[in-house]
């Protein structure tokens, strides 16, 4: 399949601090996520790709074309800007219509355009609501009303499910499920690992300014399993626990403590001693209080790969 | 299974013009200032050195006798708009509808999203010029084109335009320079701050801080301050350029030449600050 957007040998400077250092990514149809902690460059390359920012060097292109001010490349676009927010005078429905107007859809398509967008993100009670009373979802629900409005060919969304619900996340990831199979290219930021898993199998994770892996999540999850789990257990007998489990194979290494009455392993099968743990309850009569894995997150996860580089 | 086509027929129909793009933001900023009501009062207070004018013509015209000190000529008009910069009308609408014109787009992210809209930074600026622009001819250009209506209704000869007959040349060049001056000055201004409020400080000490700094050194026995050291006078200063009165002016050809270059630096300004999405991350 032909890449709807390119990207090669791309590093971005903000003034002495790398924001991407030397990237080649190639994106198809379909739904990408970009996945990495807190400054790892994702915005930067989102800002890359929407044009808002020209490359430090390398060359970005997107449907064949540099997107750095070209509205050419804009009219193909619709962007969900992490943070953004509104006139305060302006109601959903005219800041839908107005952004219309700007993609140069004469009034009345604008406004026929803006009441279906506000309408397919459930905010048609509330369209003539001045957007300053909205909820941080609804204003979240509004931008992505404004960057699908004029039915892009690409879609960018940075970190869309920030500040949603629980049905506002639901929604939003079904949307961009349908997008991507709608043949629209899709492309999402998140540091939220089981978030991303439910919207695509495509991802390309990121830290400190580049990528380091890209491709199916399967083969991340792979990376991720073979991480060693840390797996922290309250238990009034850690004692008794911390004999047992030492009896199992793929124990990497346990230390427990009395006073904080606690255990603490460290494994590269999680799955296999939270089976042993539910055991332990169902079987050997033992008392857990707790069991957390501190370490169960993409923080995590890109420490360890960058450590076995 | 037959694999259909499965790719969009895309919109192929007209699109509007890039002006029409800048007039659509320009009409949003207008109808969102037009709902303030201290704008209107704004407007409104500033259009009562109109009707002083108007007034003016009005009992020229018709107690001629008993005022022979209130002559019409070429230089009410001169000095009419150049009223409206020195007694602030200018200057308060510019603040009121330029300050946050920018810096408010910066401070949301807005800016962002225009960015990714089918427009470029030119149009932008074009969007965001037309209101403050179109608000500061509303207290020059229109009000000085009715008083000369006014005249026109009232006398009885065509006098005035004998002996000025690029009277009406003259307030439109001077009104759209002054207007033209001012608002991109404001424009530059808001660029640099995500703060309307600072924004707002910035151009204030800008415009006002000028007239009281030639005050202060005009008492020093050293020199004659120049007027374009000041917005407002280098501003007033310019209009003999445009009523061809020049030896009435102090330096006016000077004071026309800093505006002009105030214009490029404030261009400069909005072409470094609006060059990319930096600015608002």
């Amino acid at each position: 399949m032909s890449a709807v957007i390119e990207l090669s040998g791309v590093s971005r400077w903000y003034g002495s601090v790398v924001g991407l250092s030397r990237v080649d990514l190639t994106f198809a149809r379909g739904v990408t996520a970009l996945l990495g902690p807190n400054g790892a460059g994702k915005s930067t390359l989102l800002k890359l790709v929407t044009g808002l920012l020209r490359p430090s060097s390398g060359k970005v292109s997107v449907l064949g074309a540099s997107p750095f001010a070209n509205p050419d490349v804009h009219r193909k676009l619709g962007l969900v800007p992490e943070e953004e927010e509104f006139q305060a005078r302006v109601n959903a429905l005219d800041w839908v219509e107005y952004l219309l107007r700007l993609h140069g859809f004469d009034e009345p398509a604008a406004r026929e355009r803006a009441h279906k967008a506000i309408h397919d993100v459930g905010l048609e009670s509330v369209s003539r609501r001045r957007v300053m009373t909205f909820s941080r979802g609804m204003k979240q629900r509004l931008r992505i009303a404004q960057a699908m409005a004029h039915d892009p060919e690409i879609l960018v969304l940075d970190e869309p499910l920030t500040g949603l619900d629980p049905v506002g996340r639901r929604d939003v990831i079904e949307w961009i499920r349908d997008w991507g199979a709608r043949g629209k290219s899709v492309l999402v930021s998140s540091h939220i690992l089981h978030e991303v898993e439910l919207m695509t199998r495509e991802v390309v994770l990121m830290t400190a300014g580049k990528v380091m892996a890209s491709g199916n999540i399967h083969e991340i999850r792979r990376l991720i399993d073979a991480h060693p789990h840390h797996i922290l257990i309250s238990t009034p007998e850690p004692r008794r626990l911390a004999a047992h489990l030492l009896e199992q194979d793929g124990l990497h290494s346990i230390s427990f403590s009395e006073a904080l009455a606690q255990v603490k392993l460290e494994t590269r099968e999680p799955d296999r001693f939270y089976e042993l743990l539910a055991n332990y309850v169902l079987h050997l009569d033992g008392i857990i209080h707790e069991v957390s894995s501190p370490d169960d997150n993409l923080e995590a996860v890109f420490r360890y790969l960058v450590e076995t580089r | 299974m037959p694999l259909h086509d499965l790719s969009y027929q895309r919109f192929e129909g007209a699109r509007t013009s890039r002006l029409a793009r800048s007039l659509a933001m320009a009409r949003s900023s207008g109808s969102l200032l037009l709902r303030r009501r201290s704008f209107l009062l704004l407007l409104a207070v500033s259009w009562i050195s109109v009707i002083l004018r108007g007034a003016q013509i009005f009992v020229a015209h018709s107690f001629p006798d008993a005022f022979p000190f209130l002559t019409i000529d070429a230089r009410l008009w001169q000095e009419f708009v150049s009223q409206q910069v020195l007694y602030l009308p200018v200057i308060l609408i510019a603040l009121y509808t330029g300050a946050g014109a920018i810096s408010a787009d910066l401070a949301s992210g807005a800016f962002v999203v225009y960015l990714s809209k089918p427009i470029s930074r030119s149009d932008y600026v074009i969007g965001k010029a037309l209101p403050v622009v179109t608000a500061l001819l509303a207290v020059t250009l229109a009000p000085a084109l009715i008083l000369l209506l006014v005249h026109l209704f009232l006398a009885e000869d065509l006098v005035l335009f004998q002996s000025a007959p690029l009277l009406p040349l003259s307030v439109i060049g001077y009104s759209v320079w002054t207007c033209s001056y001012f608002t991109l000055a404001v424009l530059a201004i808001s660029s640099l701050s995500r703060s309307s409020r600072v924004a707002g400080a910035g151009f204030v000490a800008l415009s006002l801080g000028g007239p009281i700094f030639l005050k202060a050194i005009s008492r020093l026995p050293i020199f004659d301050p120049p007027a374009f050291l000041s917005m407002i006078d280098a501003t007033v200063d310019s209009g003999h350029l445009f009523f061809g009165d020049v030896s009435a002016g102090r330096t006016p050809f000077r004071s026309f030449v800093a505006m002009a270059v105030l214009m490029a630096v404030s261009v400069a300004v909005l072409r470094f600050r609006l060059r990319s999405a930096e600015v608002s991350s």
